[in-house]
This record gives structure tokens, sequence and C-alpha cells, in this order.
């Protein structure tokens, strides 16, 4: 029977080093700042939500942690250890606009990508990896679309494909970039479901966000970005209308070099 | 109409020994373009792969030069072909050091190296029709391919090429679909895009060098991507669009080597892709997955029932 979700895969010690440390990151972009002097501590499990207008550096910051866009300065670490040495602990999810839909692959070929680390090289994916992929579909409620090509999924569909891809490497961390954009109720509320059932299982769950209006209901923990961190904490006491209106309201002018 | 016998003849193996084997070597190239351009073609390298097919010219007309330098003759297959990788190798790494290092963008990149390279071969093939050696006739070859003529050596040599390929393929075939699907995924991971994308490049460069002979450096880059944009159309799965793509490169490689060795005054080259074209003309309509008749039925039983 497969753990459904991660277990007892970090050592009990290591809870107390942060999921996701980072110290003094800063992007550039093309001579641009896309993010500057960022650092933070991530609560040890929880969901927590990314928020800030756009080009704050929210996707940037996901991307420079992972190390798909350069560090202008500054370190990431995963606990405790460089990302590179964690990459077991944790799953990325991209924006669902970052790949082709038309691609030849069904919903249960892309979450059995999933399990390809583990799977190793030079082996092929075998029937018992598929019957997995198919029990990480069930968990997202898509276990009659297992064979349907993936571009006929719907939008809300297609991230449900990518929350099992990541269901499937078993991680302590997730990062996802904009799950929630653009699906529907009935996703938003199995990706809400899914989200908690982690969190209680001891995950850390970072999600860049779009949509203030849904950060109470769903996450515990908040970081307000604008290309520098404006505000981080819990939400009860970090989401206040004063730190919104700073991280949105007022333009970040003192930033050198803008 | 006489020449239909004769064709039906050779496809079914019945035109002697030699003729046999090269039309088994061409046809295991066939294959081993077929398997490597589903990835070309997914992860976007067909442009790509036709710059660095026609920027073999000029590594040919320079191996001609040499190997008659050095006493050997200019139609020597390793000279050509160790030129041709050559200058296929520099036309990739200019491409590649123009799109990152200049404010060009790749395709202008591609364009501007294909028709460079195309252009110092052409120069360098008129040098050679000057010199006062045999065989340069022989060189025409490269650009739209031929079977006459081609030892029973050369086929075995292109045939074990190719199931070299195809194992390659076969053994990185999980990561390769990955990186071509979703490559940040990928990366974030810790798989080593670079080093994966490197491969698929040093695969199309390899099929490319191994191709010319039969197929021509002109046209070779059809051979590479119509197998599988035929093959898409009829499965969703990369691994059956692979073996599909290798069928049908395989067979249009088949057919042109038999209409060769019927009619040698024929490119190789030119009657593949007019093969391969026509299967994929075939697969665009009836395809099983998603030619434009079953998308018709689909769509029609999708009203029909609410």
């Amino acid at each position: 029977m497969l753990a459904p979700f991660p277990s007892d895969r970090v050592s009990s010690d290591s809870m107390s080093i942060p999921p996701l440390s980072v110290r003094d990151l800063s992007v550039q972009y093309g001579g641009r700042t896309a993010l500057s002097g960022f650092s933070w501590d991530a609560p040890e499990r929880g969901l927590v939500a990314i928020v800030g207008p756009n080009g704050a550096g929210k996707s940037t910051l996901l991307k420079a942690v992972l190390g798909l866009v350069p560090k202008a300065r500054g370190t990431a670490e995963i606990f405790g250890r460089s990302v590179s040495d964690q990459r077991d602990l944790l799953a990325y999810v991209p924006q669902r606009a970052s790949v082709d839909w038309d691609f030849p692959a069904t919903a249960a070929d892309v979450v059995a990508m999933g399990l390809y680390r583990r799977i190793g090289w030079l082996k092929p994916v075998r029937s018992a990896d598929r019957v997995s992929a198919h029990n990480y579909l069930d968990m997202v409620r898509l276990s009659e679309f297992a064979d349907r090509q993936i571009g006929a999924l719907s939008g809300g569909q297609q991230q449900r494909v990518f929350l099992a891809r990541a269901l499937a490497q078993q991680a302590k961390l997730f990062l996802l970039d904009e799950p929630f954009a653009g699906v529907d109720a009935v996703t938003e509320g199995v990706m809400t479901e899914v989200f908690r059932s982690l969190r209680d299982a001891g995950a850390l769950v970072v999600c860049v966000h779009h949509d203030l209006s849904s950060v109470k209901e769903i996450f515990d923990h908040v970081v307000l970005l604008n290309r520098e961190l404006i505000a981080s904490g819990p939400v009860a006491t970090t989401f206040t209308p004063d730190n919104i209106a700073r991280t949105y309201g007022v333009p970040l002018s003192l930033n050198p070099g803008q | 109409m006489k020449d239909v016998y004769p064709l039906a003849a050779v496809l079914l193996l019945q035109a002697g020994y030699n003729t046999i084997v090269v039309m088994l070597g061409a046809a295991a190239l066939g294959a081993a373009t077929g398997i490597v351009g589903v990835f070309a073609m997914l992860r976007r390298r067909a442009l790509i792969a036709d710059a660095v097919a026609h920027a073999t010219l000029p590594g040919v007309a320079l191996g001609f030069i040499t190997a008659v330098a050095l006493g050997f003759s200019g139609r020597s297959l390793p000279f050509l072909l160790t030129g041709a990788a050559i200058t296929a190798i520099l036309a990739a790494l200019s491409i590649q050091w123009v799109a990152n290092r200049t404010r060009l963008t790749e395709d202008t990149a591609i364009a501007s190296v294909l028709a460079t390279f195309f252009a110092l071969g052409i120069v360098l093939l008129t040098v050679i029709q000057t010199l006062k050696t045999g065989g340069q006739a022989g060189l025409d070859i490269y650009l739209l391919g031929a079977t006459a003529g081609m030892l029973r050596e050369e086929a075995i040599t292109l045939a074990v090429f190719s199931l070299i390929v195809a194992a390659i393929v076969a053994a990185l075939f999980k990561e390769l679909t990955l990186i071509s699907f979703d490559a940040d995924y990928a990366r974030a991971h810790g798989f080593p895009v670079r080093l994966l994308d490197f491969a698929i490049l040093a695969l199309v460069l390899a099929v490319v060098v191994i191709g010319l002979r039969v197929v021509g450096l002109i046209l070779i880059v059809a051979l590479l991507i119509t197998p599988p944009a035929a093959a898409r159309f009829w499965t969703d799965h990369t691994g059956r669009m692979t073996m599909i793509s290798a069928a049908i490169g395989a067979f249009s490689a088949y057919f042109g080597a038999a209409i060769s060795a019927i009619s040698p005054d024929t490119p190789t080259g030119a009657v593949i892709v007019l093969v391969a074209f026509s299967i994929l003309l075939l697969s665009v309509f009836f395809g099983a997955a998603r030619g434009i008749v079953v998308r018709g039925i689909g769509a029609r039983r999708v009203r029909a029932t609410p």
C-alpha cells in the first residue's frame, strides 16, 4: 500500500531546522532588480502564501531558490543544506502556462514523471509505477481521466495533474507557482483539501498566490513581497490592511537603481 | 507502367543480395532518424537540425580536399564524414554563441549560420571542381543522397550506427521525454537538462552525418521531422509515437532505396522525403488520435450526447 503523504523521510532533529531558509537573496533581470535582499525562515509546517503585486518577484523568488534563475547574491537552504543536496525533499509545481499541453502524454504519464527520480536512470516506467500514478491521480479526484491526453483536460484538471505529479515525489517541501490561477471551484476545493492533509502530515506548502480575498480562508502564513520582503508571519497577525497597503499601495521608490 | 513490376519485385526483396542489404541499411537509418526526430520535434530543435545538416557541406568539401592532399581517394568516407561532423559541430556552437552572447534571437542565429556555412560549402565545391583530381562528380550525392552504388559494408555500418543511436534514446527515454515536456520542472529536481539537451543535439548530429550518404544534406531534416509529425496524429503517448515514427522513417527510407535501385539517377533523398510526406498527409486526415476525420467524428459524437 502506498503511503499517501510524506511521513518520516526527515530525521527528527532536522525538524527544528526550517524547511526553507533564504538569506539576503537578490536577483537581477537584465539590469533590473527583480528581488533585493530577501531573507526569510519558513515555518516548520503549514500553508504559506507569497503575495504581492505583478512584477513583485514572487515567481522569481521560487525560481531563484530552485536555481532556475541565477542569484545575484544570497543563499537558499532546504532543511539546513544547499538545495542541490536536498532535491529529494522538495517538489516544484511550475505555472500551468509554462508547458505545452499539446504534448503527447496522458494525465497518468505526467504524474508518473514525479516518480522518475525514484525509478532512476536507464530504467523504464513499470506497471507498478503506473498503478502508483493512478493512486496519486485518485488523490486529486482525477482517476477517471488517467488516460486522457493532457490537452483535453480543463485548466483546473491540468493544475490537479501537476499537483498529483508533485505528490508522487513524496516531498516535505512543496513550492507551487500560482496553483490557484484560473481554476474552477471543484479544483480549488480539492487542492485546499490536499494542502491541508499535507500540512497535517508535517509538510510545508508554499504557494505564490494572487487572490487576496482567499488568503485568509486557505493559508495560515503569509509572505508579503514587493521586490523586497514587506512582512511575513501568521495570516492572523501579518495579513493586515496596513501591511497590504504597504505591499500594494506605496510604490517602492527607495530602491536604488530603479 | 512497366516500372511498377520491377518496383514491386525490389520492395519484396527479390533484387539481389547487395540491393537488399542497402535497402535494409537505409531502413535502419530511417528508423534512427524517426526516433531521434521525435525529440528534435518535441524539444523544438527542428530548425537547428536543418542548420547543422546544411553546415556539413563545407566539412564534406574540406574532407575531400584533405583526403586528396594526403594521397587518398577524395571520396573516402571517413574523411568526408569526419569533415561533415566537424563543421556541423562548429555550426551548432556558432548558433549557441550568437543566441547567447548577442541580442539576436535564436531563429535569426539559426538562419544566418545555416546560410553562411552552406555558402562556404558551395564556394569550396567550386574550388574542388578546378582541382586536377578525379571523383568530384561523386560529391553530388551528399547534397541529395543516393543509394545506387552503395557498398554492402557501408550499408551495414549505417545499420549498426542507427541501432546504437536507437539504443541511446531507449536508455534515456524517460529523461528526454521529461525535459521535452517540462524543462523547468526537470531542472528544479536536479535532472541535468543541459547535458540531456546536448545529448539530443549530439544524436541529431549523428543521424545527420550518418544519413548524408543516403538522404543528402539538403533534405535530411525532412526525414528527421516528417515521421514524428505524422506519428503524432496516431497516438497521444510519447513511447508509441516514437515507435510509429521509427516505422514511418524506416518505410520511407526503404522505399526511397528501392526506387534508387531501379532508377539510379533519381535522387534517393527526394524520393524518401516524398514518401514520408505522403504518409504525413494520410496521417493528418486519418490519424487515429488527432486526424481530421477522427476529430470530426468525435466532435459530432460530443454534440449528440449533451
